[in-house]
């Protein structure tokens, strides 16, 4: 039986440890309480167990949640309306000559998430995207049984990023300001052929996409990420690599595909992500079935809280700082073991 | 002093003092909340809701001795609560969402943490609670006497029955 004095001892020095996914949460929603407090007054706390809990709670839904907001990004990256530069001679001139007139665009894409290092996808999806000149673009991801995993609209007239979560009752409405106008407009076929053509892309050469006789463009420049600052702690780009395939008898783009790797961010376990997709069955000027464009949001679905990260208030909440200052912590936290080794050595 | 200028700088907003706040006391808070409620999801719950309420409402802080104390003494209520919570039948089934190949949990203790937690689950609560304030939260008796509204004389009771136990169980 041990003595009183080792039980004080033992009780005193015992310790349960925060993990970074515990500092990400907390931090993000006192952060956030803080922020609504500073600028409205105390506000009643809803009782039960929070949204992002939920999402935290386990792999699946984590993963799925970032692969929604890398949405984003998809929805300009993957959109076959852009990706014109102005020095690839008359095949490219006329591909923004041809989607310049376009009013519509639907198509299909396959996406796989795999977490660096690893051979097998930890999520599949389909995603059906339209798009259209006026309104924007809405895209709807389904995992393999064919369930809807979400819905993602960037509404262009409303200045509205809107991502509607169907298996957690959730969405989470951005709150778009200045800064993000520019990413809404450059979903528009114009704007992407702007967005594009000031950046300069390597021609691949001829070659077969599906039935199409193509001519393939790649562009592999991460300055061009299309995510605004604010929000690119949420899925941080490492590098990112597209191509696009025209067809060389219509002149107009039959398909894209894209390899994106992303840094550790707080959404994914602070792991490693690589992104593989395929753009296909694109259809021009295809009519987009009526209210689309429409957002329908069940009463009983929760707001997503994480708009309230993105204001200069919240900056310190991780938006590029908390994973940095973990990711530094977990080195020194590292490099001080390593050294205390050593002198045991000694 | 240095939590008495982490305070006011909250009050007027300071999301960074907020993050220090965190970072400086989130493991002996969770260790606390541990040691009270036996479970790491109702700790890290425990912890989250103390901190979300603390930045709620900056204003109305009243810190008069530490802010280490005035934390342990929430999540020591807040965890009273969460027991008392427990021992009701639930109004309405919560939703839980699947737990899927979830192998790793959020936070970490050392094998001997996890005997002294297993070990301060079986006391009785009243004792858990005493011994728990002293030894983690570095209360004094007379503090924790104080808290719980308690003479002096049943804290020290308490905590002397409960180290007894606490010899067979470790």
């Amino acid at each position: 039986m041990k003595s009183a004095r080792q039980v004080k001892r033992m009780v005193g020095s015992a310790r349960l440890k925060a993990d970074e996914i515990l500092d990400a949460r907390i931090l993000s929603e006192a952060g956030a309480a803080l922020a609504r407090t500073s600028n409205h007054g105390p506000q009643a706390i809803p009782p039960g167990p929070s949204v992002w809990r939920a999402i935290m709670e386990s792999k699946v839904t984590r993963y799925s949640v970032a692969a929604t907001i890398v949405v984003a990004a998809f929805v300009v990256l993957t959109n076959p309306f852009g990706f014109f530069g102005s020095s690839h001679g008359v095949v490219l001139g006329e591909v923004a000559e041809k989607v310049g007139q376009m009013q519509t665009m639907t198509h299909q894409e396959k996406r796989f998430f795999y977490e660096q290092g690893k051979d097998e996808p930890f999520l599949e999806a389909d995603v059906r995207k339209y798009v259209s000149t006026e309104r924007g673009v809405v895209e709807e991801q389904y995992d393999r049984q064919g369930n809807l995993m979400y819905r993602a609209y960037m509404l262009r007239q409303e200045r509205r990023c809107l991502l509607v979560l169907p298996p957690w009752k959730a969405y989470l409405d951005l709150p778009l300001d200045e800064a993000v106008i520019p990413f809404i407009d450059s979903v528009t076929p114009k704007g992407l052929i702007d967005y594009f053509t000031s950046h300069g892309c390597t021609t691949l050469g001829p070659g077969r996409f599906d039935d199409h006789d193509v001519e393939g463009f790649e562009i592999g420049d991460l300055s061009i990420s299309p995510i605004p600052p604010q929000y690119r702690f949420l899925m941080p780009f490492e590098s990112m690599k597209s191509r696009l395939w025209v067809d060389v008898h219509t002149s107009l783009p039959v398909g894209v595909d894209m390899e994106i790797t992303t840094d550790r961010c707080p959404l994914m376990w602070f792991k490693r992500l690589r992104v593989t997709t395929r753009a296909y069955d694109i259809r021009w000027n295809a009519p987009i079935p009526e209210g689309t464009f429409d957002p329908n949001i069940p009463a009983d679905y929760a707001p997503l809280d994480l708009a309230s990260l993105a204001p200069k208030a919240a900056a310190w909440l991780g938006v590029g700082g908390l994973p940095l200052g973990l990711l530094a912590c977990r080195r020194w936290r590292r490099r001080s073991r390593r050294i205390r080794r050593v002198a045991c050595q000694r | 002093m240095r939590d008495r200028r982490l305070v006011h700088r909250l009050r007027r907003g300071d999301v960074d003092a907020l993050q220090q706040i965190y970072h400086r006391y989130k493991e002996d808070l969770l260790t606390v909340a541990m040691s009270l409620l036996g479970d790491v999801q109702g700790a890290e719950d425990c912890v989250h809701d103390v901190f979300v309420h603390f930045a709620e409402a900056p204003a109305d802080l009243r810190v008069n001795r530490s802010l280490r104390g005035y934390l342990v003494r929430c999540v020591a209520n807040r965890a009273k609560n969460v027991l008392k919570s427990r021992h009701r039948p639930p109004e309405s089934p919560i939703d839980e969402p699947e737990s899927i190949d979830c192998p790793v949990r959020g936070s970490m203790a050392s094998e001997e943490s996890r005997r002294v937690f297993e070990a301060l689950a079986q006391l009785p609560a009243e004792q858990r609670e005493v011994i728990t304030l002293h030894l983690q939260g570095q209360m004094r008796f007379r503090e924790i006497a104080e808290h719980l509204h308690l003479s002096i004389n049943t804290v020290q009771s308490r905590y002397r029955y409960g180290i007894e136990k606490l010899r067979t169980l470790l």
